[in-house]
């Protein structure tokens, strides 16, 4: 017994030494900093979405059936960070294919046939000629959605100089101060994260951090060096498939081209802006200047005589050249106006109502506005005026308890926003229209109203949301209840369904099954009834939708 | 034989079994594994000291008999709190004053709130105290939690998921590192920054939280979330501090075991004074980055051991003298009860538990923590894994990190709402 304890004795002082030892030289050999990591991070995702139509969209004769697939599309993104000594590079490349539906064949279908008759075929948005190119990743530039790089200087310089998005303001779902890029609204719409519709534009960004002033200022160039379908929002004007009721199948781009080099509307033409942020008295506020492109296109129309006479044929009789330039298209051209924004942005948490007030407001001086002609199949191709306008948002969000009634595993974030445009100097003897071609005159308010709320269940794996907006102007709106299931680390699935509903559309013509057309009262072709009445959810008439998405990160 | 020989004998006879009970009784070996295969065995038994069942709380052994926690042993090494944090704590003793009628502290500037060595068990505030003497953490002036993951985990099947984040909390007040202890104009406590940067589908998300310097602890915390997917924050409510923390099994008032202050509880007990087993002297490696997407990554972990929650069966608990405070929190609280085991000296939290309104017994705390030094020599302890099992769904959320304190180049300027956007990308 005493030769064993002795032993232990021996073994435990022993062992406490060499712990001791071990410990000591572990800690030496571990003193190791991860800072300054010059490896090059790559992560991505392969995705897949396959949609199917739960409506009959109007001019595609839907001889598919609900279980059609309308949409399937596959998409391959890199995202890869490196860094070498003080400089971050940035590159995020992504691919995308589909498969050409039976809906989208219709669609194709349609196209060719309403381009034939104008023996006329538009080139698709991404400049090539083959139908599915405006569905596809076609070149280089077009894969590498960003690449930038970013630095420091000192303490308070951050530089950010390439290819990215920049993002100002507030608001939800639509765009008071997130104007500085367009969106292509051509692939996705409503159930995609912003970042994957935003176009990137090549710009210089530097952020100027003033904590004695509590906040800190952004500066933007862009000094036009992207190419012109970077500038704006892109819309299905060729009849693609998120083109609006009742263009599908409708290329205007078959008429006319978009024009990035006009009068007031060049892309070459530096954009730039300024903000400051900061914060005062537990108040988070921003005051910003942006110049920049308006984000929808305009119309600009040719004359009515000479090379203009197609307008009258659709019931246009007067334009009004832009900037003093009539154009030389068939209809005109589509073009983004620069306009000059100066808003500011504030928020503020209510303790007593455990709830965040956010309002953003933004004014817009000569905003532009398509007019005219309202009478005829073309609303708004008369010509552009500008209006002065306000757009204010108003958002309160608030932490739902939703522990106790809904059984989630933590509480839900719900938000309910007001989003208002307002001309100031409103008159509707301006005749202006909401969308050109479509003949909702515009109001003096146009106010829209979105809810959401998001839910997570076992802890975060499966995570429910509604989404829900109403045109409070002109009724109409949308339902979005989605469900995201989390496998694990690799494995994402999202399942939605996009519903539109509306009080009013501009409805096309019946097609007969021989030549697919049938004359307009006005004798130029499908270009759809006169109307007055359909605002924006008219234009996702027959749209609603299922989306299954299934996506493998690494 | 003779009687002489005979009683010599029976002498010897006796004096061997009383060396053998006294055997009995004498210290576990050191490196000894405590499982439910011989617990009863050695419970009895003493490490320094100690009787090693005294050292188990009742959850714990539980845990050993019901659930495969198992201990392996060794003995306690001294811990050294910076002597700055430890002077401090006796210079401001003279300013420190607790008010009975509102459980608030004023004129704490450094160090602890109040000395352990005047703790007297009688005094009724002596858990307020004590717990106050949680805001005077032991990180140092700027915790960075380097590499810290939060590791998912089913007590059937093991590993769900892993998120790896970028994290860093700049102190406000109570800084010890050579410069002015207090930072601002004296209304923040402190600053977090948190990124996430795997798996794709988070990275790039942000939040950033200010925690106000509130005697009362009623001004909730200020948060924002950056998200990369919509490139811009978004402030949030502030009543988070008894939400979950995302999908994860702990609160944000179990950040530490305990992160609320004691006014936000309604009552706060010491209850005890005892020594437990605790892994408070644990390596240096706690996230091992060149093993990422094996149970190897997080080395202190017990990944590949069911039910996969606990530590790493290899690693070693100590004896530690500790406090055992009970708090009863808001009706509104998801727990009616939670209990603490913290180091005495230093308010340095190893083990705790956590009970429904129901009083049962729900979840269970396992931190380990270690010494380390800081890029200025501040000698700080702070932890390094956490285990947050909740016992209800067999479900735990796991966090590791290769903590370092007062890293260089870190000022008040860069935790804040504009770095999020520069480390979220």
């Amino acid at each position: 017994m005493k030769n064993i304890k002795h032993l232990r004795l021996i073994s435990t002082v022993a062992t406490f030494a060499l712990t001791m030892f071990m410990s000591a030289d572990r800690a030496h050999a571990l003193e190791w900093s991860d800072g300054g990591d010059d490896s090059l991070k790559v992560g991505g995702w392969v995705r897949n979405w396959t949609g199917f139509n739960l409506d009959r969209v109007p001019g595609s004769q839907m001889k598919d059936k609900w279980w059609d697939p309308a949409m399937v599309r596959n998409e391959l993104l890199l995202d890869m960070d490196a860094k070498t000594g003080p400089v971050a590079w940035k590159f995020i490349g992504r691919y995308d294919r589909e498969v050409q539906t039976d809906y989208l064949a219709q669609l194709h279908h349609l196209t060719t046939a309403i381009g034939s008759e104008f023996n006329h075929y538009g080139t698709s948005i991404s400049g090539g000629t083959n139908y599915m190119d405006q569905y596809n990743t076609t070149s280089f530039l077009q894969s590498a959605r960003e690449f930038y790089s970013t630095f420091t200087l000192g303490d308070r310089y951050n530089f950010r100089i390439g290819k990215q998005q920049i993002v100002w303001g507030e608001s939800d779902f639509f765009h008071a101060m997130d104007i500085i890029s367009g969106f292509d609204y051509t692939n996705r719409l409503f159930f995609e994260n912003n970042e994957e519709y935003r176009k990137p534009l090549m710009m210089a960004k530097i952020n100027i951090d003033m904590p004695e002033l509590d906040g800190n200022l952004d500066l933007f160039v862009r000094p036009g060096l992207d190419p012109g379908n970077s500038i704006g929002s892109t819309y299905a004007l060729n009849g693609g498939r998120w083109a609006v009721t009742p263009y599908q199948g409708v290329d205007f781009t078959a008429y006319n081209q978009y024009n990035y080099h006009a009068d007031g509307a060049n892309k070459n033409d530096p954009t730039f802006g300024l903000r400051w942020k900061g914060d005062w008295h537990e108040i988070g506020y921003s005051l910003a200047y942006i110049k920049t492109f308006n984000p929808d296109p305009m119309v600009a129309p040719a004359s009515t005589t000479g090379t203009g006479q197609y307008l009258t044929t659709f019931g246009v009789n007067q334009t009004t050249p832009w900037r003093g330039k009539y154009s030389t298209q068939a209809l005109g051209d589509f073009i983004y106006p620069e306009i000059e924004a100066y808003g500011g942005s504030a928020n503020y948490y209510f303790e007593s109502l455990d709830s965040v007030f956010n309002v953003e407001s933004v004014y817009v001086p000569n905003k532009p506005y398509n007019y005219g002609a309202l009478n005829s199949s073309l609303p708004g191709w008369a010509g552009i005026k500008g209006k002065d306008t306000m757009v204010d948002m108003l958002r309160v969000d608030h932490q739902v308890h939703t522990q106790d009634w809904l059984g989630t595993n933590r509480p839900s974030l719900s938000s309910v926003q007001v989003f208002d445009t307002w001309i100031l100097d409103y008159t509707s003897k301006d005749q202006i229209v909401q969308f050109f071609s479509m003949g909702k005159q515009e109001q003096e308010h146009q106010t829209y109203i979105t809810y959401f709320i998001l839910l997570n269940y076992f802890g975060d794996t499966i995570n429910p949301s509604f989404v829900a907006g109403i045109d409070a102007s002109n009724g109409g709106g949308f339902l979005i209840p989605a469900v995201d299931f989390v496998f694990g680390d690799s494995w994402r699935l999202k399942l939605e369904a996009d519903v539109f509903f509306d009080n009013n559309y501009k409805s096309q013509y019946a097609y007969n099954n021989t030549s697919g057309l049938k004359a307009n009262p006005l004798g130029a072709g499908p270009i759809g009834t006169t109307e007055y009445q359909s605002g924006l959810f008219g234009y996702f008439h027959g749209d609603t939708q299922f989306v299954a998405r299934i996506t493998r990160q690494f | 034989m003779n009687m002489m020989k005979r009683s010599l004998l029976a002498a010897a006879a006796l004096f061997g079994v009383s060396i053998g009970v006294q055997a009995m009784a004498a210290e576990l070996a050191e490196h000894t594994t405590i499982s439910k295969d011989n617990f009863d065995q050695v419970k009895d038994l003493t490490f320094e000291g100690h009787r090693v069942g005294d050292m188990i709380p009742e959850k714990m052994e539980w845990a050993i008999r019901e659930k495969g926690l198992t201990i392996k042993v060794k003995h306690s090494k001294p811990i050294e709190m910076d002597p700055k944090y430890m002077k401090a704590t006796q210079d401001g003793k003279k300013d420190v004053k607790f008010d009975p009628a509102t459980r608030q502290v004023t004129g704490w500037k450094a160090g602890m709130f109040f000395d352990p060595q005047d703790i007297d068990m009688k005094d009724p505030y002596a858990g307020d105290k004590l717990i106050w003497n949680l805001r005077a953490d032991t990180y140092g002036a700027v915790m960075d939690l380097r590499d810290i993951c939060w590791v998912f985990i089913n007590g059937d099947s093991g590993v769900e998921r892993v998120q790896r984040w970028f994290a860093q909390r700049y102190y406000m007040e109570g800084r010890l590192d050579g410069g002015p202890i207090s930072r601002g104009d004296g209304t923040i406590m402190q600053k977090t920054v948190l990124v996430a940067y795997s798996p794709q589908d988070i990275k790039g998300i942000g939040i950033f939280t200010v925690r106000y310097n509130d005697a009362s602890g009623q001004r909730p915390d200020d948060t924002w979330a950056y998200l990369r997917a919509a490139r811009r924050d978004r402030r949030l409510t502030g009543s988070a501090w008894m939400d979950p923390i995302g999908g994860t099994d702990q609160l944000y008032d179990d950040w530490d075991i305990w992160d609320a202050v004691p006014t936000k509880y309604k009552s706060t007990k010491l209850v005890g004074r005892q020594w437990i087993l605790a892994l408070a002297n644990v390596d240096e490696l706690s996230v091992d980055k060149s093993k990422i997407g094996t149970p190897e990554e997080f080395p202190q972990q017990g990944l590949s051991e069911a039910p996969y929650y606990f530590p790493a069966k290899r690693m070693e608990w100590e004896p530690r003298e500790v406090w055992v405070i009970e708090g009863v929190p808001p009706d509104e609280h998801p727990y009616g009860m939670k209990k603490i085991w913290m180091e005495v000296a230093w308010p340095r939290p190893y083990y705790g538990e956590a009970y429904d309104h129901q009083g049962k017994f729900w979840k269970m705390f396992i931190f380990q923590n270690r010494p380390d030094i800081g890029e200025d020599g501040y000698k700080a302890i702070m932890p390094v894994d956490g285990h947050i099992i909740d016992f209800k769904k067999n479900h735990a959320t796991n966090w590791s990190s290769n903590m370092k304190s007062n890293p260089k180049s870190v000022d008040e300027n860069t935790v804040s709402l504009k770095k999020l956007y520069e480390v979220a990308q």
